[in-house]
């Protein structure tokens, strides 16, 4: 029982940070049409500077806020320069931001070298918390609470806000958005700095429970992507029980048994494929 | 344009002869078989429309499932390369399978997920894939040829099947399943409408392209013997993507001329810089943004501009 219980909290902390990234994963999907390949190297170098900021004595919130901001100007960059040349060519987009990806994933290598590095976990969540006669890491604790007030925020913010309400009318058809007054270029912008901006925050958050290290992008890329696949892109709700699904699977898996975790998270993708190709939450386009 | 290519063939057949450096010939068989690599990965993109990320999963599947029926099941290397032949053409049916599901934009996110998938598998399942340290010491022949240097061998066979390659596609690309390919490439409503099997015409050409793509997985694990979970990885098919849209897609000759040009500069690279993918992801992005079609198509361009210059007014 007591095993249950843990591994429904790893479970779940985990599925927290695959939520924060894929959440702005299926946002930048559903709005600009394309998959952001560089979408796991935001994670990993929000890690970076995270990490970074935390060693020097920068209280861990702050740093989160610094690591978001940080991916907030890495990603308006790269939108403006990059993307907005390249607008209307969406494959060159995925290329560019492929190429984007090695040289950020590469940069954060010449920088902090090839050792995995550990962030301390903040004062106010290290240790345990003991609930009756079970232990609770304090750490995973919070990385549920902070995604589920991020995610609470976000879903405040695209369904009942104004801004949200133009977000979600470029998702469902931003040529027509466009005909009707709404800035769509502005919204790309934004949606795609929200994205970089909780890419980094997922990355700062991660950077005391899996450390942060050289490929980690890649996996986390990839694992997004799984995400999205299963709920559907463009969809709020579609990225919580996404991230809820592969983490419960990938973390379980991983426990029960090691080598099959990842062929099982090939058999639920297929399953989704065959009968939703779009996704659990997903339009078709 | 063909007396060109067999110039080329005849040229670089001639190589080992004039030029007596094992390093060499080393690059340059590294050079025919991501030619050969690249050449089949055009045959989705370039052909199909289908822009696979995860092509490295044909080319690092034909490697393993070659090493491990030499070293587990102790086939001998004929029966283990047709074994690779066979299997990996019907992985790529599977592959695609899974990935046509999604259409347009959404296919490149699926293959680049079941790429890694099968990365992580080749690391977890330490009993069958050793894990992380791979299979060395795959036991195939070794194919020197004597008083030339030690590279010679695989670098001649590598030509051989680059050229096998190019005519099997080219012939493929003129035949009536390469032209409905790229029918289905610009127009799948119509073919569909036309009573044409778009899904059938897609995966008869994934199961070409894994084939080519296993036959170069073979020849690295012939020059390497030593196989392990870096031939998934998602810079392997990065580079590879890189080889065709540099040399230019839906081109028979860009994706050879881009193999060569990547390995060499990645090796005069490496010599100096051990950051590698730094520079092929800038690369990525000067392409995409400065030749979107490729320097096979840039300089033919910029022929034309001279051209044009030197007979205008």
């Amino acid at each position: 029982m007591a095993f249950i219980t843990i591994m429904t909290l790893n479970a779940l902390s985990f599925s927290g940070l695959l939520f924060l990234l894929s959440a702005g994963f299926s946002l930048i999907f559903g709005l600009m049409r394309i998959p952001n390949m560089a979408h796991g190297a935001f994670f990993l170098l929000g890690g970076y500077i995270g990490a970074q900021a935390i060693s020097a004595g920068i209280p861990f919130v702050a740093s989160m806020v610094i690591a978001g901001a940080g991916m907030a100007a890495v990603g308006f960059v790269i939108e403006r320069f990059v993307l907005r040349r390249l607008f209307g060519h969406e494959l060159g987009q995925v290329l560019a931001m492929l190429g984007l990806s090695l040289v950020i994933a590469t940069v954060c290598l010449m920088l902090w070298g090839g050792m995995p590095i550990q962030a301390a976990s903040p004062s106010f969540a290290t240790g345990a918390v003991h609930v009756g006669a079970l232990v609770f890491p304090a750490y995973r604790l919070f990385i549920v609470a902070a995604s589920i007030v991020v995610g609470v925020l976000l879903w405040f913010a695209i369904d009942r806000t104004r801004l949200g309400a133009t977000i979600r009318a470029g998702v469902d058809d931003s040529a027509m958005a466009q005909a009707v007054g709404i800035r769509v270029s502005a919204l790309f912008t934004t949606v795609f700095c929200v994205g970089a901006a909780l890419a980094g925050m997922a990355g700062t958050l991660a950077a005391p429970l899996l450390s942060v290290y050289p490929g980690l992008d890649v996996q986390m890329l990839g694992l997004a992507m799984i995400v999205v696949v299963v709920g559907g892109v463009g969809s709020l709700l579609g990225s919580v029980v996404g991230s809820v699904a592969i983490g419960f699977i990938y973390t379980f898996g991983q426990a029960l048994f090691t080598e099959f975790a990842f062929a099982l998270l090939f058999i639920v993708m297929i399953l989704v494929l065959a009968v939703r190709p779009q996704g659990l939450f997903g339009r078709l386009a | 344009m063909k007396r060109l290519g067999w110039m080329v063939l005849l040229l670089a057949m001639a190589m080992p002869f004039v030029v007596n450096s094992n390093f060499f010939l080393a690059v340059g068989a590294q050079m025919v078989i991501a030619a050969i690599f690249a050449v089949s990965l055009n045959v989705l993109l370039g052909y199909g429309g289908m822009f696979s990320f995860g092509h490295a999963t044909f080319y690092g599947l034909a490697a393993y499932i070659a090493a491990l029926a030499l070293t587990d099941l102790h086939l001998s290397w004929p029966l283990a390369i047709i074994l690779t032949l066979v299997a990996v053409p019907l992985v790529a049916v599977g592959f695609a399978l899974v990935a046509l599901r999604a259409s347009g934009i959404s296919f490149v996110m699926i293959t680049l997920a079941l790429g890694q998938l099968f990365w992580a598998f080749s690391m977890r399942s330490v009993d069958l894939t050793r894990g992380e340290n791979g299979i060395p010491n795959v036991p195939l022949p070794t194919l020197e040829i004597h008083g030339l240097p030690s590279s010679a061998g695989i670098y001649f066979l590598a030509l051989g099947c680059l050229a096998a390659c190019v005519l099997t596609v080219q012939r493929f690309g003129n035949s009536s399943l390469g032209t409905a390919l790229q029918g289905t490439r610009d127009q799948p409503r119509r073919m569909a409408a036309l009573g044409y099997n778009v899904k059938g015409i897609q995966l008869s050409s994934f199961a070409f392209a894994g084939f080519w793509a296993a036959a170069a997985g073979l020849l690295h694990l012939f020059q390497t013997h030593y196989v392990n979970p870096h031939v998934f990885v998602l810079e392997e098919s990065a580079d590879t993507l890189l080889m065709v849209i540099v040399g230019g897609v839906s081109t028979l000759t860009g994706p050879i001329v881009g193999a060569v040009l990547v390995i060499f500069l990645k090796s005069v690279v490496s010599m100096y810089f051990e950051y590698w993918p730094l520079i092929s992801g800038l690369t990525f992005v000067a392409v995409v943004t400065l030749l979107p079609d490729g320097v096979v198509d840039g300089a033919r361009r910029l022929r034309h501009v001279c051209l044009d210059r030197r007979s205008g007014p």
